[in-house]
């Protein structure tokens, strides 16, 4: 199975080392940055960066990339329709009913470097920070709203839902096995056929998913499981200079790229 | 007769950043209509080696020959054999039936199978009802769904739904975990009986010693990637360091007989079964 996002590979690294409150914050802002840039030549520099902060993360690059090749699908679409219903700016091209205006063009890279850009930096992310440590930070950072949502047990399912994502591939897996050993094939053949076989695996998978959270939510409950608002943790997060050296770094370069594109 | 060949078979895991090799140059050869036993311990690549006798797994090296087909490491030759074929001479039974009932009733379950493998729905139906009487599960059950049955019942249209594609081999993967003694019993007595009368080949994947004692012909242990013992259980039995290197523990039998040896009482190394031991206790009190 190649499923990068949340997937933790253990490098020593700075990056690795970082408090999970910084890299998320960081993330955020960079996030918010990234779609306030309208400037394609800035985009130019970003990816740079981005290429040279894998090098930091000492992973392999090439999963860093193939989880921005897995958004193939999702980009062409976008590509079709921008290029094809964006009718503003200078007309280009004429085909029939096709038209390709400029501005079509300029909006499908903005989108198309965006969303990579994205996707890398969330599997960064990912790849750098254990699942629990990253609800945690989430946690902290949410913290105060805790009057408004409760963070603490949204934080839970979300750590139970990311801890469950290998199990459930497993799972997966097996049922996939154990249908294709009575003939099911859901890469060949006509797609009724296909759609058919696909529903032979959907159905074990879910009645196994609500099984196992039953039987979870009852495991929980014996240990003396109440609400995830007065618990308090095993491992606490701690505060090194780095991590403040690291925010600032983080928090400055996004300044810095908001300005470069206000005076270009 | 030879029915299916592995010669080197090699199999590694890969996620894409951790290689995880599963199974190191096996070769093994299964004969047509015999019982054979694959035990090993947890990790030992025993699920990876069964899974390529269907090619559910591919080979990484190595070939795997069944029914006219040769399976290779080249998985776009592969895919243009057309496994599937290959899958209904070879059928499955998964440990946890959980993991393949969905349809809404029991015979619709059953009959997924043999409409996979090309039958017509009326054929699929008798086959599913003559299945399920030789499983042992009453015809008042075909309309029920089977999810809300017992363990056992489930076990037990998860074997009818691969006995009705009528396969020749019947591979069982850990057929008796989660069973009770008796409902084990009647399981591996009904795996015999497809043996004996419709001479299917069985091969049975498990760590209950005494199944092997009682049901296989020929074991095969795997250890640590590899196949380490491939002959009659009894043979495997007597080597001490061996059992005990893989893991295993011997059968509540073989212990049996070996302190009755030691107490003095001649009794045959090779005796697998309660029975054999109880003939053998009557013919040594004759004797004496």
């Amino acid at each position: 199975m190649k499923i990068a996002i949340g997937n933790y590979i253990e490098t020593e690294s700075f990056i690795h080392r970082l408090n999970p409150i910084v890299k998320l914050t960081i993330f955020f802002v960079w996030m918010i940055t990234l779609f306030m840039i309208k400037n394609l030549a800035i985009y130019g520099i970003i990816l740079v960066g981005i290429l040279s902060l894998i090098q930091l993360t000492r992973l392999p690059a090439r999963l860093i990339v193939s989880s921005a090749w897995s958004l193939k699908w999702l980009l062409l679409i976008m590509i079709v329709f921008n290029l094809f219903f964006y009718k503003q700016g200078n007309l280009l091209w004429e085909f029939g009913v096709v038209q390709v205006y400029d501005q079509g063009i300029y909006q499908v890279l903005l989108l198309t470097v965006r969303l990579v850009s994205v996707v890398m930096l969330a599997t960064m992310l990912t790849l750098t920070t254990k699942p629990l440590d990253l609800t945690l930070a989430l946690e902290k950072l949410l913290s105060p709203f805790k009057k408004l949502i409760p963070v603490a047990d949204i934080a839970l399912m979300v750590s139970i839902a990311i801890r469950f994502i290998p199990t459930l591939i497993d799972e997966t897996d097996k049922i996939m096995k154990a249908q294709a050993s009575r003939g099911a094939n859901i890469e060949e053949g006509p797609i009724i056929q296909r759609i058919k076989h696909l529903v032979s695996m959907l159905i074990p998978m879910f009645v196994i998913s609500f099984k196992r959270a039953e039987n979870l939510a009852v495991a929980m409950e014996a240990r003396g499981y109440t609400d995830a608002q007065s618990r308090t943790r095993l491992t606490k997060l701690s505060w090194h200079q780095r991590d403040t050296v690291g925010l600032i770094i983080g928090i400055s370069i996004a300044s810095i790229i908001v300005m470069i594109g206000w005076i270009m | 007769m030879q029915q299916i060949t592995l010669k080197g078979v090699s199999h590694t895991y890969s996620d894409g950043y951790h290689e995880t090799p599963a199974l190191e140059s096996v070769d093994l050869t299964v004969m047509a209509g015999e019982r054979l036993a694959i035990v090993g311990h947890t990790g030992s690549g025993k699920s990876t080696l069964v899974q390529h006798l269907n090619a559910l797994l591919q080979p990484h090296s190595g070939t795997v020959e069944a029914f006219g087909l040769t399976i290779t490491q080249d998985a776009k030759k592969n895919r243009k054999l057309g496994l599937t074929k290959l899958r209904q001479k070879v059928g499955l039974v998964f440990q946890y039936p959980e993991y393949q009932l969905f349809a809404e009733t029991v015979l619709e379950d059953i009959m997924y199978g043999p409409l996979n493998f090309g039958a017509s729905r009326e054929d699929a139906e008798t086959k599913a009802y003559e299945m399920m009487e030789v499983v042992g599960l009453p015809k008042t059950l075909a309309d029920r769904y089977p999810l809300a049955l017992s363990g056992g019942q489930m076990r037990r249209v998860a074997v009818a739904g691969i006995l009705a594609m009528n396969p020749d081999v019947l591979v069982l993967d850990e057929p008796t975990v989660g069973l009770d003694p008796c409902g084990q019993k009647e399981m591996m007595q009904l795996f015999m009986e497809l043996h004996e009368t419709l001479n299917k080949t069985l091969i049975i994947v498990t760590h209950d010693m005494d199944v092997v004692a009682n049901y296989a012909q020929r074991l095969i242990v795997m250890q640590s990637k590899k196949k380490v013992f491939d002959g009659q259980p009894h043979q495997f039995f007597q080597k001490r360091e061996l059992v005990d290197a893989c893991k295993m523990e011997l059968p509540h039998t073989v212990e049996l007989v070996q302190s009755l040896r030691q107490q003095g009482i001649e009794l045959d190394e090779g005796i697998l079964t309660f029975e054999e031991v109880i003939a053998a206790l009557i013919e040594e009190e004759d004797a004496v």
